[in-house]
């Protein structure tokens, strides 16, 4: 009768403790450079061509006016729906002036799917100021 | 002798008997579960998760399916923890004497023991059969199939035991050591009986390997499938508490050897100590025929789980009487 | 089917598993007949989560597909969007760099190992062993770690694109997958191990045979073929991509086993997941430098020179870790493909069930079920409801004449 192998397997894991993470409790794994989170989008440099819009699979990108700029022709922003992306990146795979960049936040469960968190519409550090 | 009433009322429902094991049924219950948790590199559930599932489970609906017997369907879960209540006050929590319905002599027999350990399989099948689901009665056909695999080697050892002490009484049992009532060749036959009885209680638990009753992968929790509210609670409730008890009980019968007399206690505190000291036997018990392999081994199919008992275990109980009776014979008999 | 269920009387026990089941992850309709344990008659249904991928694919250019492929399935998340990709290529003509061919490779087996290894959990669950089943996830969540430097997410890889890849794998870390292959093939034989000689385990598994005949009658596909003794794999016989060259390097062959029950699949699987560790070894080794991209610029430009091809069409053809995943596309001008079809390797591999199923007990159903590694949601692609929402069910001729009509006009 053979010895059942995951006894050793098991013991290991009891001696060296949970491999988890007790996520909401404690800080979550650090994501790596290049994650695929919330896209950062630079409204300054942006100058509202619309190819991201023509290619998002999911809708998620929108053309709008921004009435308070002074100039009418470069009026043309986008804004950007959390809650329709799929977070591909293919808009920053269209952008002709790299406006969009990998952002790393990644918390963004809501009960409203028009939270302010869940819309994008400039760089974060500069929406706050 | 007599016990007077406010003793019999004591024991059944405080020490040893409803309370007692309520209490520490769930507790063993939630450090198994921490435990397998931990072999399994989680966190797991708080310990004390099975009285947050017990008291919210006795809150929830109630729900009996419209082709069930409701009669025996409410009926089962009663029987099962009833039974294992029962069963608790026959067996010595470690010591002998006030408060312990098990008393030095006389009270106690073992073939009443072996019995009432078949009740709960039994209530299970009854609320099984009695659910009216297919589910279930497949369930229901494992169960019984393996409540006649197990049920003899646990015989076995429990007769060749009675049979070299002379007794039946489960005081007296509790008393002896059947490691002391002969040569080697008696203590080895004695080991290999013990095994035997430890290999009966993953069977009688149902996990690891012989989780086939309840199956929840396969037949989607088996017996318990139709069961909601009060009556999954009582028959979650009766599970642990028997996996406490049959622990208890092989505990009693080979590991019994209170640890008092040795450091020299006696009175109260001697009790207690005896009691701490039965508790943590218990828990290593269940931590070796529960915990570990609930999580070391896949579940068996019925073929194969009834193959082990009837030909495995039942070989290795054989082989024990044979030394017990070897060395009764030719050894120590013969003065 | 329904006629079956509607019969009434039957001399067996008839119990149905599905659609919801905690032995299926997916939707599936299965109906058994047992005496006792055993199991005598099953049928299978499918049909429960049409998703209408290729509906949604229909008003969306060539790059929008991408994520949609990604999405059939959740495991092979890289292997749809490949064969698309690669359908794509074939029918513009267009060559890939090489270096996109490895990364390509690198990214495949990536998916391989990780599926392979969450298969090994699975089937450990379906036999009630969940310690084999987190060990195993915790080997796969380093796996996904990887997945994550190189190419962002977890479970969406976005690996593909138009021509080449999106992301190229940088220099400083392929020290880091390095590293992880390293301590994978150091974890490896613990599990091989348990799987192939724990007492408890082998007992479970030896279960639910598929023949050869059977198995090249029902044109099963993967590890459930190579499980039953059929030389079927297309990484090392057609030799897409840089697999070609893989072989005629370093003398790949596909691993089988004969024996054809769940034991043989579960060597199979894990046998894979060694040689994937090897291949991608290699692969790194060998990574050339170059562009990986075949059509430099944003995607206006990539779209453009699609847009000109008409009258094309292409076939991708791949070894996702469930079996040889096929696209087709056709392409007709304009910014998307006129038709794209895509099928998955469940489609084959599920209507082998029935002849593992019979004469199995019920015990095995989970394990005989997981053992082709179902993925039931990828292959529905229709299912047909008239106003009584009564299905019917179309003849084979039926069928190829509606596909003939929709694929080429009235034909």
């Amino acid at each position: 009768m053979a010895f059942p192998k995951l006894v050793k397997i098991g013991l290991r894991q009891l001696i060296q403790g949970p491999v988890t993470n007790l996520f909401p409790k404690t800080p979550p794994v650090p994501v790596p450079r290049e994650f695929r989170g919330k896209p950062r989008y630079d409204r300054e440099k942006c100058i509202g061509c619309g190819a991201c819009v023509k290619v998002c699979p999911s809708g998620a990108v929108e053309l709008i006016e921004d009435p308070t700029i002074e100039n009418p022709k470069k009026r043309k922003k986008v804004e950007f729906y959390m809650g329709l992306c799929i977070f591909c990146y293919f808009c920053m795979e269209a952008c002709p002036v790299d406006a969009i960049s990998y952002g790393d936040e990644w918390l963004l469960s809501s009960y409203d799917k028009f939270d302010s968190k869940l819309i994008v519409r400039d760089l974060p550090e500069r929406e706050q100021s | 002798m007599m016990v007077s009433i406010v003793e019999a009322l004591v024991g059944l429902f405080v020490f040893p008997g409803f309370l007692f094991l309520f209490l520490f049924g769930l507790l063993f219950q939630g450090m198994n579960r921490k435990l397998i948790a931990r072999l399994q590199g989680r966190y797991g559930p708080p310990i004390i998760q099975p009285f947050y599932d017990f008291f919210k489970l006795l809150g929830k609906e109630n729900i009996v399916p419209k082709n069930a017997n409701a009669f025996w369907f409410n009926v089962a879960p009663i029987i099962a923890v009833a039974s294992v209540v029962t069963l608790m006050l026959y067996i010595p929590v470690g010591y002998l004497g006030p408060l312990s319905p098990v008393l030095p002599s006389g009270f106690g027999d073992l073939i009443v023991i072996l019995y009432l350990f078949a009740l709960p399989a039994i209530a299970l099948i009854i609320g099984a059969s009695a659910s009216a689901s297919p589910y279930a009665a497949i369930g229901a056909q494992r169960e019984l199939s393996m409540l006649i695999s197990y049920e003899f080697p646990l015989a076995i050892a429990i007769f060749a035991l009675a049979w070299r002490a002379g007794t039946f009484d489960m005081g007296e049992l509790f008393a002896t050591q059947p490691w002391t009532l002969g040569g080697p060749l008696n203590a080895i036959g004695f080991l290999l009986i013990l095994l035997t009885a430890l290999s009966v209680i993953p069977g009688k638990v149902a996990v690891g390997a012989f989780n086939i009753p309840e199956a929840k992968e396969e037949i989607a929790g088996g017996p318990l499938v139709e069961y909601s509210g009060r009556n999954l609670a009582l028959f979650e409730l009766a599970h642990y508490m028997k996996m406490f008890v049959i622990s208890a009980f092989i505990v009693a019968l080979f590991l019994g050897a209170p640890i008092s007399p040795l450091i020299g206690m006696s009175g109260f505190s001697a009790i207690v100590v005896d009691v701490i000291w039965f508790l943590f036997k218990v828990f290593i018990v269940i931590f070796f025929t529960v915990t570990l392999v609930a999580a070391v081994t896949a579940r068996l199919k019925i073929t194969q789980a009834v193959t082990f008992y009837w030909f495995v275990v039942d070989a290795l109980a054989i082989v024990g009487l044979i030394l017990i009776a070897a060395d009764y014979f030719f050894f120590t008999g013969v003065m | 089917m329904s006629e079956v269920i509607r019969k009434g009387y039957s001399e067996f026990v008839r119990i149905p598993i599905g659609p919801i089941h905690p032995a299926l992850h997916e939707p599936y309709y299965f109906f058994f007949e047992l005496e006792g344990e055993e199991i005598k008659n099953v049928w299978i249904e499918s049909g429960g989560v049409h998703r209408g991928m290729e509906a949604l694919a229909l008003n969306r250019n060539y790059l929008q597909i991408i994520p949609i492929a990604e999405r059939i399935c959740g495991i092979c998340s890289n292997s749809h969007p490949l064969a698309y990709t690669m359908a794509v290529e074939d029918a513009a003509g267009i060559e890939v760099p090489e270096r996109a061919q490895y990364i390509r490779v690198i990214a495949q087996e990536l998916e391989r190992i990780h599926s392979h290894i969450l298969w090994a959990g699975l089937g450990a669950h379906a036999i009630g062993l969940d310690t084999a089943f987190c060990y195993l996830w915790c080997l796969r969540e380093d796996v996904l770690d990887i997945w994550e430097l190189l190419f962002g997410g977890r479970v969406t890889h976005a690996v593909n694109w138009i021509g080449g890849t999106k992301k190229d794998i940088k220099e400083e870390d392929i020290p880091k997958i390095l590293k992880m292959l390293k301590n994978l093939r150091k974890a490896l034989p613990e599990v091989v191990d348990a799987f192939l000689y724990d007492p408890t385990i082998v007992r479970r598994l030896r279960a639910g045979t598929l023949t050869k005949k059977d198995a090249l009658r029902l044109s099963a596909l993967g590890p459930t073929a190579r499980g039953s003794g059929v030389k079927k794999d297309v990484r090392w016989g057609y030799g897409p991509l840089a697999y070609g060259d893989l072989r005629d390097d370093y003398g790949y062959k596909p691993i089988i086993h004969q024996d054809g029950d769940v034991y043989a699949k579960t060597y199979v699987r894990l046998m894979e997941i060694e040689q994937s560790i090897d291949i991608m070894e290699k692969a790194l080794d060998d990574l050339p430098s170059g562009p990986y991209r075949a059509i430099e610029g944003k995607t206006p430009k990539v779209i453009a020179t699609l847009k000109k091809v008409k009258g094309a069409e292409g076939i991708g053809r791949h070894e996702a870790p469930r079996g040889e995943v096929i696209h087709y596309v056709r392409m007709e001008g304009g910014e998307g493909p006129y038709r794209w079809r895509p099928r998955a390797p469940s489609l084959n591999n599920n209507f082998t069930l029935p002849a593992m199923l019979v004469g199995c007990q019920v015990a095995d159903i989970p394990i005989v079920v997981a053992s082709i590694d179902p993925c039931f949601s990828c292959t529905d692609r229709m299912t047909f409801i008239d106003e009584n929402h009564r299905k019917f069910v179309l003849s084979y001729d039926e069928l190829i004449k509606i596909s003939r009509e929709k694929t080429w006009g009235d034909a």
